[in-house]
């Protein structure tokens, strides 16, 4: 069934039509084509027109001219409009034209990118006869081949874990690699934002430090959703200046982008029908075979249930229920692949996805996109809904708005994602924890000769660095020239680029003796703890043993009508306090050492379909601890009182402060949000009064809390001006939170604590009548 | 000492001047205003200057950056040592105990054309090493080379072999690890004679590593404990990172280790060097520094502390003469009082050069010798499959179909 023919059958749906609050149209626009570039060698030409591509879009012969004309470049154009054609062009031609003596080193965030890109990059060498050899090298590449493919790798693709733990300390094996390396491929660069991205940014100083140690200066090639600051971005993550190719030449169809707000169940409480319901209620209109459709949850869990729910209905229409399939991280790679193909051949009708898909992982193009509550931000909400767009065919994307604050306000303000032009990336590559521990690691690979240079880190700061090194932790000799690595340790095994490449914990079927799949060691306490439904592909397996220490999970298949959903708690210590200013009569500011605690309490088991709660069950399992740096502040209880911030609705607008200064810090110590944990307690234990904690949510700490507080001045200063500044009635996403979130007064009370703090307004007395 | 973190912090401490200065707050001004675009309603108050100014903050004493990165570097430490042990890695060695021993007196210094090193000659002619070199003189390398089961490994004369020991300063490789003494024993008349090629720092590794390959240059085979996964990569490594082309990989190898491994497994305590020493050759070693204790009495000295570093030259030589003496002991066919298992990796080796009437021979000897529960039993029965005449052998694909 054609889009059009959809959008018909959704505008006349009774029950359907009255939800759609918003919509979008992105106009089609036709191919903007160009010839290949007469400097690009006729052999690669001719590759690419036996693959049937017989003229470049606008935006990759850009790239390629850039690239033949010795330019770095980075192209910021949507999924889907051939991003990699515009570097695999040059890298071809390179490599053609030196006689294989010139290399590629491909960097992408996940391997399964990596596995698509080289069944991509194979097609071509063989349709050109290039006799090229193009592979991932990565942890899953046995051991066995991996000498072959150093000495005999044309062009390798790895991820950034790989090339900071396995190949940059071992450069002495890849020597002729380094020697003869032209090009580095950075693909999806915006997913390296915040601290991961600063990480991989001092990767990639390490990486060309070695390369020019062998005498190489290789060009680099990126790509990148659509992201506000994509020129900048990548000046802080190479230290060079990039070509920015953002003119998408690609054509498209138009694009239909809904927002569906869920029917009001209560209109006194403002309760609304659940977006899964709603989700599956659309899908009878949206999904079907004629066409492919994909549905995106929040999580996991949700996949799972979404995917069993789809099965379920195609089953009783008497349709095949294997053409609807659920996809996320954790699945086989073999399990991945196959889906990705049926994807692309259309032997899968509709797939329910967690933000797996997001990334540029080939499924082709589909035709409608529903996004089961808002991702969480505006460039995630439009590389999936990018998901959908056919050549010349309109596509249909639906946001399902959830009863989350975020959402509601959402549905209430389409704008903000229709008018988005995706966030800014920040990262913070001299930040001195990471670039400390990146020094350290380069330390360990070549000696430093002074004066010491890494990257376009300040050399003061690098100079400081060693010589706390040499002299103080004594890993390195200093001999007045160089200083060379003097310690038995491999320093890259120390320094996680994030959590998500570590503890991995398998989930075994023991009745038939196989890995189903796996997950990290954080998550697995709320998704595998002893009787928790554990969903696979829409089936649900009984979670029988689970194995902490061991990171093994024991699961059983069974026939249930539940699901399940555990609880956790955060509770947040205070170890000690390192440094305190105190700008009395205000407040006090700390720095100091957290314990960040999360529970896993109980679960609940939850029946399919009208959700009754049908269960529960105590989780028995040791918590996830982290020690990690903060910055508290601390209302006096004066100030508190004259604030009234134990008045109503006021004491809600607490908690406002602490969502603006959670958005605020990112600007200036240049992290993610995720980065960063926060609370704001009204009476805090420890305290004894009103405070908010801005923590570093990586363990041992990452000097941001800590840069937070001593930026504290300027912080609240803009935290200050952001929500005088705002033109929003009671709070929205952009200053305090939305209302339904923070309460309604939540703008005022911000405004007047951080008056109180900044400026020095000190609130008349409340209650008169009270001093007297 | 106390200079060098102090110079430190009054750097650090420009930093954070800095940071609160008028560049960095003006980045950060502006990051803030551009933040708010995204906000449903701009406003530019953020860049506009903002009165009245907060209070300045006091002056800070402890927040150095120094104190941070200890701090952030001794988290780490803690952290991987309450780990539950990842993977395999080299163990933190403690101080070495015992009295300090500086550089043997007669370390020479020498130069060539990549710069200065140090080097140490001993000769090793005492009755027990003349008995050893008369054994190797008279078997020469052939038992050697079926022990080892080689069919790259060519015939060789013991004369033009390496003895091969080095100190690394660390077990996991990887471009940090330094080769810092590497032991070459090469037998001349009547001795072993062990050069000592020494980095008294990290500048002498060029002219070591060039004297290293002049020492090599006569050398047609290496042989070494388990040197063939180890010693022989770590120099590789090095040698390729200061430009040298290695010779290393190409050089034909004879691992005694995995001769003794195939000889003692499960008999011995363990399978390393110096169990061999003490349970096979019957020697003693006084005082030797554990070679887990190396590395750290080479940091020590290169730091200009203290250090054993004497004894890791005694540890190294030792270690080098003791590849001499297993040699000898392995170069020597077997014998009545030989073990089922010597028996069994020669019937091997003779197989392996296709001599079967003597592996036949052999193997008949160790069948009979080893214990019929175990595990080499069924190797040798395996073996013994092996050698039948290729007809007898029941393969269905050497057959004619019927
Ligand atoms: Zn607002």
């Amino acid at each position: 069934m054609g889009v059009e023919a959809i959008l018909d059958r959704l505008r006349r749906d009774g029950g359907v039509a009255g939800n759609l609050v918003a919509e979008h149209v992105v106009p089609p626009a036709d191919a903007q084509l160009s010839p290949f570039p007469s400097s690009l060698d006729p052999r690669v030409v001719a590759a690419f027109r036996a693959r049937g591509i017989e003229q470049l879009y606008a935006h990759q012969a850009e790239a390629i001219e850039a690239a033949l004309g010795g330019r770095d470049f980075v192209v910021t154009t949507p999924t889907a409009s051939g991003k990699t054609l515009c570097y695999n062009a040059p890298v071809l031609h390179e490599a053609v034209v030196s006689k294989r003596a010139s290399k590629a080193l491909y960097l992408f965030p996940t391997k399964a990118l990596s596995q698509d890109q080289v069944a991509e990059l194979a097609r071509l060498i063989e349709s050109g006869g290039f006799g090229l050899h193009a592979a991932t090298y990565d942890g899953d590449t046995p051991p066995s081949i991996r000498r072959t493919l150093r000495e005999h790798g044309d062009i390798l693709v790895t991820n950034p874990y790989m090339l900071h733990v396995g190949i940059l300390p071992n450069h002495p094996k890849w020597i002729d690699f380094f020697r003869n390396l032209r090009t580095i491929v950075l693909d999806e660069v915006h997913t390296l934002a915040g601290v991961f991205g600063s990480h991989v940014a001092n990767v990639l100083r390490r990486l060309l430090r070695i390369c020019a140690h062998y005498g190489a200066r290789p060009r680099i090639f990126a790509s990148s959703a659509s992201i506000a600051n994509a020129g900048e971005h990548l000046r802080r993550l190479i230290g060079r200046e990039v070509q920015v190719i953002d003119r998408d030449g690609s054509p498209r169809g138009a694009k239909h982008f809904w927002i569906y707000n869920p029917p009001l169940l209560e209109p006194v409480s403002g309760l609304r029908a659940n977006a899964l319901d709603e989700a599956r209620r659309l899908a009878t209109l949206v999904a079907g075979e004629g066409h492919q459709s994909i549905f995106f949850t929040r999580s996991r869990a949700m996949t799972e249930v979404l995917t069993k729910y789809l099965k379920d209905h195609a089953t009783e229409q008497g349709r095949d229920p294997e053409k609807i399939r659920g996809y996320r991280g954790g699945y086989l790679p073999d399990l991945r692949r196959e889906i990705e193909k049926g994807l692309r051949d259309g032997g899968i009708s509709t797939v329910v996805s967690t933000n797996a898909l997001e990334l540029g992982i080939d499924i082709g193009r589909l035709d409608v996109c529903v996004m089961v509550g808002y991702p969480g931000s505006v460039a995630s909400t439009w590389q999936q809904a990018g998901r959908a767009g056919r050549r010349g065919s309109s596509s249909l994307a639906v946001l399902i708005a959830r009863g989350l604050p975020m959402d509601q306000y959402l549905a209430l303000h389409p704008s903000y994602v229709f008018g988005g032009r995706g966030e800014h990336l920040a990262i913070d590559p001299d930040n001195l924890v990471v670039l400390a521990s990146h020094v350290r690691c380069a330390a360990f690979e070549l000696a430093f000769a002074k004066p010491a240079v890494f990257g376009n880190a300040p050399p003061e700061q690098v100079a400081g660095i060693l010589d706390y090194l040499a002299h103080e932790a004594r890993v390195l000799h200093d001999d007045g020239q160089r200083y060379h690595w003097m310690a038995e340790t491999y320093p890259a095994e120390e320094v996680s680029l994030d959590a998500a490449d570590i503890d991995n914990v398998v989930v075994v079927d023991a009745e038939r003796k196989t890995v189903l799949g796996e997950l990290d060691r954080p998550s697995s306490i709320t998704q595998v703890h002893k009787g928790a439904i554990y969903g696979h592909q829409g089936r649900q397996f009984l979670v029988e043993e689970f194995d902490h220490a061991g990171r093994r999970a024991y699961v059983r298949e069974v026939l249930t009508d539940y699901y399940t959903e555990a609880e956790t708690e955060t509770e947040v210590r205070v170890l000690h306090l390192d440094e305190t200013r105190e700008h009395l009569p205000s407040h006090r500011s700390h720095r100091g050492e957290v314990h960040v605690v999360t529970t896993a309490t109980v679960f609940k088991k939850i029946r399919f379909y009208t959700r009754e709660n049908v269960g529960a069950g105590d989780i028995d399992l040791p918590p996830e601890e982290m020690e990690t740096d903060a910055w508290m502040i601390v209302l006096e209880p004066e100030a508190a009182l004259r604030l009234r911030l134990s008045e109503g609705h006021r004491s809600k607008g607490w908690r406002g402060l602490g969502k603006l200064l959670h958005q605020v810090v990112p600007l200036f110590v240049r992290c993610d949000l995720g980065d960063l944990g926060w609370s704001a307690e009204l009476r805090s234990s420890h305290f004894e009064a009103p405070a908010i904690t801005l923590w570093d949510d990586h363990p041992d700490g990452v000097h941001l809390a800590a840069k937070a507080y001593e930026l504290e001045g300027e912080v609240l200063r803009a935290a200050l001006s952001i929500v005088r500044g705002c033109a929003c009635e009671g709070g929205c996403p952009g200053c305090v939170g939305p209302r339904a979130d923070v309460g309604p007064d939540a703008k005022s009370v911000c405004e007047d604590v951080l008056a109180c703090l900044v400026e020095g307004v000190w609130p008349p007395s409340p209650m008169p009548f009270a001093i007297a | 000492m106390a200079t060098e973190p102090d110079a430190f912090r009054d750097r650090l401490k420009r930093k954070l001047g800095l940071a609160r200065g008028s560049a960095a707050s003006a980045a950060s001004a502006s990051d803030a205003a551009s933040a708010e675009e995204a906000a449903p309603a701009p406003s530019d108050a953020a860049a506009a200057p903002l009165a009245p100014p907060a209070p300045a903050p006091p002056p800070k004493p402890r927040a150095e950056a120094a104190l941070l990165l200890e701090r952030m570097f001794e988290r780490r430490a803690k952290r991987a040592a309450s780990a539950p042990a990842p993977r395999e890695r080299a163990p933190v060695a403690p101080l070495p105990r015992g009295p300090a021993r500086p550089l043997p007196s007669d370390l020479a210094s020498r130069t060539n054309a990549r710069g200065e090193h140090a080097e140490l000659e001993r000769r090793f002619e005492e009755p027990r090493m003349q008995e050893a070199l008369q054994r190797l003189r008279t078997h020469g390398s052939e038992v050697l080379r079926l022990h080892a089961q080689r069919a790259e490994l060519p015939p060789f004369e013991l004369a033009r072999a390496a003895f091969l020991d080095t100190e690394t300063t660390a077990l996991h490789g990887g471009a940090g690890c330094t080769v810092f003494l590497i032991g070459v024993g090469l037998l001349e008349e009547g001795a072993l004679r062990v050069h000592q090629v020494f980095l008294r720092s990290p500048s002498d590794e060029a002219a070591a590593l060039a004297r290293v390959l002049e020492l090599l240059r006569e050398v047609d085979v290496l042989v070494s404990f388990h040197g063939k996964s180890f010693d022989r990569h770590r120099l590789h490594a090095r040698l390729a990172m200061l430009g040298f082309e290695s010779p290393l990989l190409r050089f034909p190898h004879l691992d005694l280790g995995h001769i003794a491994r195939r000889f003692y497994r499960g008999e011995l305590r363990d399978q390393r060097l110096q169990t061999l020493e003490r349970e096979v050759l019957g020697l003693h070693r006084e005082d030797d520094l554990p070679g887990s204790q190396c590395p750290a009495a080479w940091f020590a000295h290169v730091g200009g502390r203290p250090s054993r570093i004497g004894d890791v030259f005694e540890h190294n030589a030792l270690d080098v003469a003791s590849l001499a003496l297993l040699a000898a002991r392995f170069a020597a066919p077997p014998t009545e009082a030989s073990s089922g298992r010597e028996w069994l990796s020669y019937a091997r080796g003779l197989r392996l050069a296709e001599r079967r009437d003597e592996a036949r021979a052999a193997l008949e000897r160790a069948i009979a010798k080893l214990n019929a529960d175990s595990a080499d039993y069924l190797r040798a029965q395996e073996e013994a499959r092996r050698l039948r005449p290729a007809r007898a052998r029941g393969s269905p694909r050497a057959e004619p179909p019927a």
